[in-house]
């Protein structure tokens, strides 16, 4: 996907020849509901899923920061074994001493230290690489130079009507509203195609 | 049909003459074919393509669109004759710790998300794997272009890309081409229920295509746009 091209498929849709006389909006704003869609997607489904393995544990710490685009954990690794999905409930249940005791870790938790934290226990005690599968927000759409998003191209048109559904019903000098209720049917359709495909959002 | 024929088509509907128009550009009418091709593309998984995917030496997860940028959701993986099963990380994790580390031939997959791809075990030396895979269609560019849509739901994508390119419009204009719209949906459900028969019996990996008939909006819709006719009237 990329934004400029999405832009460009809009400007006859907004009565425009080019983004110099569009009317009642502007590239900035187009970009701006671009995004938002993006992310609505992000939030929705299991669209943008990665895997990182730049962390690694360190001795004698528990306690690790989710990366900035983190959105909800599937599966964590230490050195390529499967950790067990916990919660400090249940891990203090076992062992009282869950945020001391050390090992090679067997099982993560996310509720420990707020949101932007997770926690493996036991406590490792060597270094070894954190394989982190999450769901992630995409970056931030940003003019001109991060304009394109890896994502199958089918989904450009749910971004490119969004912004269109956006820019018709607010108020303006070329509101539209009636096309409200189509786009929304539409974009609807588009949204529970990515909750199948992809799996409902965590 | 071709894309040219689709637009000529296109224009006649929208009582404009092809050789000159005024209110819809080619390139403007050839955006909303493409358009409507992919929603059918993405609703029916009326295309399917086949390709090699390259699985690196020792590695356990790879990204789909970097090789199958066209891929929307694979439906079956085979090394030669022999179909690799399709698995998930949960149910990895309950067979073996060791999955994502494990060398030998590739005898499972899985995907998270649009992008992401195992494999597992690993092979030491890398593979080529042959994908099936629910595809985006070409891009139409050129009046000879011929949309990937089976030949008989090409007066459909017409139908579609009315209403597409009656949203600047708005209005009564808009309201006139929801019941092409219906129609085009109609194909949609018509051609889906095809692929998905064709699915099931070529027993593939994922669950058949949804069942558009269940989200089909168009029946809401007219209710909806009926309302708002009502609206004006009183108003």
């Amino acid at each position: 996907m990329n934004a400029a091209t999405i832009i460009t498929r809009l400007l006859p849709q907004l009565h425009a020849t080019s983004e110099g006389n569009l009317v009642a909006t502007s590239r900035a704003e187009l970009l701006e509901l671009i995004d938002e869609s993006l992310k609505r997607l992000a939030r929705l489904s299991l669209f943008f899923v990665k895997r990182t393995t730049n962390q690694n544990t360190a001795n004698g710490t528990a306690t690790y920061a989710l990366p900035a685009d983190h959105l909800a954990t599937l599966h964590i690794s230490v050195a390529n074994t499967p950790l067990i999905a916990s919660s400090s409930n249940e891990l203090e249940f076992q062992d009282e001493a869950y945020k001391t005791t050390t090992g090679p870790p067997a099982h993560w938790y996310g509720d420990g230290d707020g949101l932007d934290t997770f926690g493996l226990y036991p406590v490792p005690t060597g270094v070894a690489a954190i394989g982190k599968l999450y769901q992630h927000m995409p970056a931030e759409l940003v003019d001109p130079g991060a304009l394109s998003v890896t994502m199958p191209a089918v989904f450009d048109d749910y971004l490119q009507l969004r912004a269109l559904r956006e820019t018709y019903t607010k108020e303006s000098d070329i509101a539209i509203p009636e096309v409200a209720a189509p786009l929304d049917k539409i974009l609807s359709l588009y949204e529970q195609a990515a909750i199948q495909l992809y799996g409902r959002g965590q | 049909m071709t894309t040219g024929e689709m637009k000529e088509r296109t224009y006649k509907r929208l009582d404009e003459d092809p050789s000159a128009p005024v209110y819809y550009t080619p390139a403007e009418v050839l955006a909303a074919l493409n358009l409507v091709l992919r929603f059918m593309a993405l609703q029916t998984f009326c295309i399917e393509r086949t390709a090699n995917f390259t699985v690196s030496a020792a590695t356990c997860w790879h990204t789909i669109l970097d090789q199958l940028s066209d891929c929307i959701k694979i439906f079956r993986v085979r090394k030669g004759a022999t179909r690799i099963q399709p698995t998930t990380f949960h149910e990895q994790d309950c067979f073996s710790e060791a999955w994502e580390a494990t060398a030998g031939a590739v005898e499972k997959y899985l995907t998270v998300g649009t992008n992401n791809f195992a494999v597992t075990p690993q092979p030491a030396l890398g593979d080529t794997l042959s994908v099936t895979y629910a595809a985006c269609p070409a891009t139409l560019v050129d009046d000879a272009d011929i949309p990937e849509a089976p030949e008989e739901y090409h007066q459909d994508l017409i139908e579609g890309a009315l209403l597409i390119l009656r949203l600047k419009e708005g209005s009564i204009e808009l309201r006139n081409e929801w019941e092409n719209w219906m129609r085009f949906m109609d194909a949609c459900l018509k051609l889906a229920t095809y692929v998905r028969a064709r699915c099931q019996a070529q027993d593939y990996d994922v669950a058949p295509p949804f069942d558009i008939k269940a989200r089909d909006a168009s029946r809401k819709m007219k209710m909806t746009l009926e309302a708002i006719k009502q609206e004006k009237k009183a108003a």
